[in-house]
């Protein structure tokens, strides 16, 4: 007969709900996230466990079967679910299998790029006078240049291949982060809680990493974000090139880029590639703006 | 008493650029401010906006460095001090700014902000670190278990009590409020006050008490110090200059304090037009432009801040308000 009424003496900070539970709550109020997480952690999956997911080889190819349509349309065969392209290979199976890159190339070129950005940011802002401008110009010069130009300059620098093409990337999405973080930190600077955390004798990498960056990350979230879907659009325009990811490897951008040829015969080839960057793209958005959401502490509606 | 603050001729002038071909231009937003503070003792500084009192509290808070003059804190001088000798100055004076919207960090927890001064200066473990910051929120009103909200959980009132217990979790010897409660709904400024007073007891802190509401002024100061233009017009004991003001300034800031019963005996005093430009202020007396007695002296020769009587004032004409 024990009473569940809670002792007077309980700590009242105790009963507080955990921090990742709070987030947790908080995420999942918002649908639309929890659907793209959900989408996201479909692809992961896909990606982590590719050769057993995949019915086929992806590059295996079926001559027998050159660019058969998919099973639900006239001439659908059921071994190739999402039909088969110009070379008779599994399209599900290289969607599945291209997953892999193109997660990696999207992720490794958005944290090689948030990371010296949010840091050049922090410098600039933090020392308008000094440092602030010379970073700024560089990353002016860096806009000026077209985007995929500068990508394709830094690629023929380094020699094409997977990594360069990723540093490529990372390079060319430098600048917004850059612009974002110090135009945000520029802000909070001058508010008086960073005034209070200097009179409290804060040194500069406290007020840096722990006072102002968590009240800049809400633009740094979405631009990450967005920027994961472009990283894979440039990776595809690199790989169309002949600078990314050569041909014979599955990479979503690859594959679309190499069946434009048959996008009037054969609209499965092109669109299905289409289809699931499109979806993984709208997929990591929506994720980004509920993270953005559940860790914004003044859109928690907790008690 | 021990005296924790002295600033003596503390200036602050500021280079703003005009455009690109003029040149640059002095702002002498604070021109030689000369006091002395007790432990325990309040100084309210009072002046119209512009006046340099914000100024002031950024000086004496170490946040700007002045141009020149000197300021003692605790007997050791902070102009030429090391880096180090700094860190353990800042230690000793602290501040609660005008806006409780803005002074507290929107992303840290009550209890990290109100541990951070300690995190950062004391060797404390977490739990002892945790132990001063309830009881610190228990002496300023707030319930143990805001230890784990955010600061926009609370009202107005609550977060100034906050963001005074991160300034005494230190227990600093000088404490700078720049407008406290101007920002506050009337309702909630006399409780914060009076949660100011009771710290001030507890822990004999000297204030600097910054506003431009006179009756607050009235309740929390011991001294009062006028500013015009970056100038001190009149200090003095809180009594004397509240009853009898000698400087034309003052007087007709005491008397645009607005009243239910308006004495007949005491006329208002208008001052008509606005603080002058700081960029060129007028010769001689900065406020002989405004002033209803002004003669040609005014505008020919500084006032000295000169004693008169109990207190201290830069009218020519001073003795003659007696």
């Amino acid at each position: 007969m024990t009473t569940n009424t809670p002792a007077v003496a309980v700590d009242q900070s105790l009963l507080y709900p955990s921090p990742y539970k709070e987030f947790w709550q908080a995420f999942s109020r918002n649908k639309g996230a929890v659907a793209g997480l959900l989408f996201m952690l479909l692809i992961i999956f896909c990606a982590i466990f590719a050769p057993w997911v995949a019915p086929h080889d992806p590059s295996e190819q079926f001559r027998d079967a050159l660019l058969t349509p998919p099973v639900w349309l006239e001439g659908g065969q059921s071994r190739f679910i999402l039909g088969t392209d110009e070379l008779g290979r599994d399209l599900l199976s290289r969607l599945i299998t291209g997953s892999r890159l193109s997660l990696m190339i999207g992720l490794s070129s958005v944290v090689m790029s948030l990371i010296p950005g949010i840091l050049l940011g922090l410098l600039g802002g933090f020392f308008p006078r000094v440092l602030g401008p010379s970073i700024m110009r560089l990353m002016d010069i860096m806009l000026a240049l077209p985007s995929l130009l500068l990508a394709v300059a830094i690629v023929a620098i380094l020699g094409p291949g997977l990594i360069n093409t990723v540093i490529a990337i990372a390079v060319v999405s430098l600048p917004s982060y850059v612009r974002l973080t110090r135009a945000a930190v520029m802000g909070e600077l001058n508010r008086d809680y960073v005034t209070a955390a200097r009179l409290a004798g804060a040194g500069l990498p406290r007020l840096m990493f722990i006072t102002v960056l968590p009240n800049c990350m809400a633009p740094l979230i979405v631009q990450a974000t967005l920027s994961f879907s472009s990283a894979i659009l440039d990776a595809a325009a690199l790989g169309f090139l002949g600078l990314g990811v050569q041909p014979p490897t599955p990479e979503w951008g690859t594959m679309l880029a190499s069946a434009r040829d048959y996008i009037e015969r054969a609209w499965w080839v092109v669109s299905l590639p289409g289809l699931t960057i499109l979806l993984s793209v709208l997929a990591i958005n929506l994720m980004g703006d509920g993270l953005r959401d559940a860790l914004d502490p003044k859109l928690k509606n907790a008690a | 008493m021990a005296v924790v603050l002295t600033a003596r001729d503390l200036t602050r002038h500021y280079e703003v650029s005009r455009g690109m071909f003029k040149g640059h231009a002095l702002v002498r937003a604070l021109n030689g401010v000369s006091f002395e503070l007790e432990a325990g003792k309040t100084l309210a500084v009072v002046g119209e906006s512009g006046c340099g009192k914000s100024t002031l509290a950024r000086a004496l808070t170490l946040i700007e460095e002045p141009s020149s003059g000197s300021l003692k804190i605790a007997g050791h001088e902070v102009t030429g001090a090391s880096k180090s000798q700094r860190k353990q100055m800042r230690q000793d004076v602290q501040m609660v700014f005008q806006s409780p919207y803005a002074s507290l960090n929107p992303r840290q927890k009550i209890g990290d902000q109100l541990g951070e001064p300690l995190l950062i200066n004391t060797n404390l473990s977490r739990a002892e670190r945790r132990e001063k910051v309830q009881a610190m929120m228990q002496q300023v009103g707030l319930r143990p278990e805001h230890y784990q909200r955010y600061p926009h959980m609370f009202s107005g009132g609550q977060r100034q009590r906050i963001a005074l217990a991160r300034a005494m979790m230190l227990q600093p010897k000088v404490l700078v409020a720049d407008e406290p409660t101007s920002a506050l709904d009337v309702s909630i400024q006399a409780q914060v006050l009076n949660l100011f007073m009771d710290l001030q007891q507890q822990y004999h802190t000297a204030y600097v008490f910054i506003s431009h509401n006179l009756a607050v002024v009235r309740h929390v100061a011991d001294d009062v110090l006028v500013m015009y233009l970056g100038r001190p017009a009149e200090m003095g004991p809180k009594e004397d200059i509240y009853t009898r003001p000698l400087h034309p300034y003052t007087r007709a800031l005491l008397s645009a304090t607005p009243t239910i019963h308006q004495d007949p005996l005491k006329p208002k005093i208008k001052i008509v037009g606005e603080l002058p430009n700081p960029l060129n202020p007028p010769s001689g007396c900065a406020f002989h432009k405004r002033c209803p007695y002004a003669t040609e002296r005014c505008a020919a020769e500084v006032p000295e801040f000169r004693k008169v009587d109990t207190r201290l004032v830069a009218c020519h004409y001073a003795e003659q308000f007696l």
